[in-house]
């Protein structure tokens, strides 16, 4: 990535959220919580420390490649989610100490192919957090 | 013409002792283009009440709220399918710091911190981009929805892969 | 295809009829509307009103099965609206409004500028009034609706609403015979 010409960079964005602002906007949610019934549930919000969201709308093919490599290069912090899905087009890795989960990074590259994006988790993740957002049922659904 | 009735009707009706139909009689009678003089001073009165009863809302107030509220849900469901490329300033130095330490400096510190400490996150250097929870809820938001669809689609091939293998098993036999 | 997330279950849902925003709420519009206009007296700013009142209710759909009367919520919104929205124009600026003043009975320039007044002076009139006189005023003469009616509406006794009526009729009275005689 260091290696992106300055024209490359243009087209990049990074949204950060911060663990102070991840817990207010927990606090939004609760005090919201009638018209955010339908919406993602506190529970995972709970779960999260921060996130950092990077897109860009052009050169996607050459982003994912080299963000697959540089997954790659770190297999020792990242591990792929699961080994032995399809989908290999939303590749999902998670750094787990013990049964946590304390990072997960999500690489996507548009239908278009254009368009890249990464998600990047911390927090206090675990296999029901991940069960949840797989199924959309909350745990004592 | 004899006003008498009417006349003692008003009179009633400003002593609370007339009924509802009683009242209409008098609006009704009000807003006859030519009120005589004597009764004039309250016509004002019943006519503006009886204006006021009778108005209703336009043909198309219906179909303008339905717009509205669609438009409403329409804007909802987008922030949830699409990617946000939203208003916000571009944190150029910020962009290239954050994929640098999320995918790069990996390597470093993978070495120094073995997978133990979550501690190993430098918070200090993250720079919120919003001011605002509820923008940063967005955000979160969507990102959630990207990875749920992500995992839920992976689900659903991998039950698909299992099933069809399992009637590959069944024909087999 | 992505999942959808659904509400918690650990949400009590009440055994009650849903409401409908179709069938419940929006045929309460034209009440709405007439209560708006008794306020502002001026029929686009009354139809904004309405269209805000529903649009909040709208969006306060998670509420529904909580809230007692539908009716009166709407009601106490719009109201709140209204009252906030004719504060806003000038004091004793009162717009007078072709399409509420161009009936039939007006009909020469004489009588139709005699119309224009008279709601002119209808609004202040009622402004005038305490609170509770002007939504039993308003319950009576717009909404048609008999003492017990306006008594359960309001939460008074039946005996209130009557005297409250009588006071608020003879107060009208004695302003428009004293604009009779003055000649205002």
């Amino acid at each position: 990535m260091e290696q992106c010409t300055a024209e490359e960079e243009k087209d990049i964005q990074c949204q950060t959220i911060s663990p102070k602002m991840m817990e207010k906007l927990v606090e939004v949610i609760v005090s919201e919580k009638d018209e955010k019934d339908e919406e993602i549930p506190a529970y995972l919000f709970s779960k999260l420390k921060s996130a950092r969201i990077v897109t860009s709308t052009g050169h996607g093919k050459r982003y994912f490649r080299k963000a697959e490599e540089l997954m790659e290069k770190n297999k020792n912090r990242f591990t792929p989610w699961r080994e032995d899905t399809l989908a290999k087009s939303d590749p999902i890795f998670v750094r787990k100490h013990g049964d946590v989960i304390c990072e997960l990074v999500m690489l996507n590259l548009a239908a278009d192919k254009k368009g890249f994006t990464i998600i990047n988790f911390t927090g206090d993740m675990d296999e029901q957090f991940m069960q949840t957002l797989s199924s959309g049922k909350l745990p004592d659904d | 013409m004899d006003y008498k009735y009417i006349e003692q009707l008003v009179e009633r009706y400003w002593q609370c002792q007339t009924s509802v139909e009683e009242e209409a009689i008098l609006k009704a009678f009000f807003s006859q283009p030519h009120v005589p003089e004597h009764l004039q001073a309250y016509k004002a009165w019943f006519n503006g009440e009886k204006l006021l009863q009778e108005s209703k809302l336009g043909g198309d107030f219906d179909a303008r709220l339905l717009a509205r509220i669609e438009n409403e849900d329409v804007v909802v469901k987008a922030r949830r399918m699409t990617w946000p490329k939203r208003l916000m300033p571009l944190y150029k130095a910020a962009a290239a710091l954050a994929i640098i330490f999320t995918l790069g400096n990996a390597a470093q510190t993978s070495f120094r911190h073995p997978a133990g400490a979550g501690s190993d996150y430098n918070y200090e250097s993250y720079k919120d981009s919003y001011d605002d929870p509820a923008m940063a809820y967005d955000q979160v938001s969507d990102a959630l929805q990207m990875v749920s669809q992500s995992l839920s689609e992976a689900a659903r091939q991998d039950s698909l892969l299992q099933s069809s293998a399992a009637s590959d098993e069944l024909k087999k036999q | 295809m992505g999942v959808t997330f659904r509400a918690p279950a650990r949400h009590y849902y009440r055994e009650m009829k849903k409401i409908s925003f179709r069938d419940d709420i929006l045929p309460l519009k034209d009440k709405l509307y007439r209560l708006a206009l008794g306020i502002t007296f001026d029929t686009a700013e009354a139809e904004d009103i309405v269209q805000d009142t529903l649009i909040k209710v709208w969006g306060k759909r998670g509420e529904w099965p909580n809230i007692d009367s539908i009716e009166a919520y709407c009601t106490t919104i719009c109201r709140n609206l209204s009252i906030d929205r004719s504060k806003k124009k000038e004091a004793g600026h009162v717009l007078l409004d072709e399409s509420l003043h161009g009936r039939p009975d007006a009909s020469t320039p004489y009588e139709r500028l005699a119309a224009r007044e008279g709601l002119g002076l209808l609004q202040e009139l009622l402004q005038e009034l305490p609170r509770t006189q002007q939504d039993i005023v308003h319950l009576r003469e717009i909404e048609g609706k008999s003492y017990q009616e306006i008594a359960a509406t309001l939460g008074l006794s039946e005996e209130q609403v009557k005297v409250y009526l009588f006071r608020a009729r003879q107060r009208i009275k004695k302003r428009y015979t004293e604009i009779q005689e003055y000649g205002l």
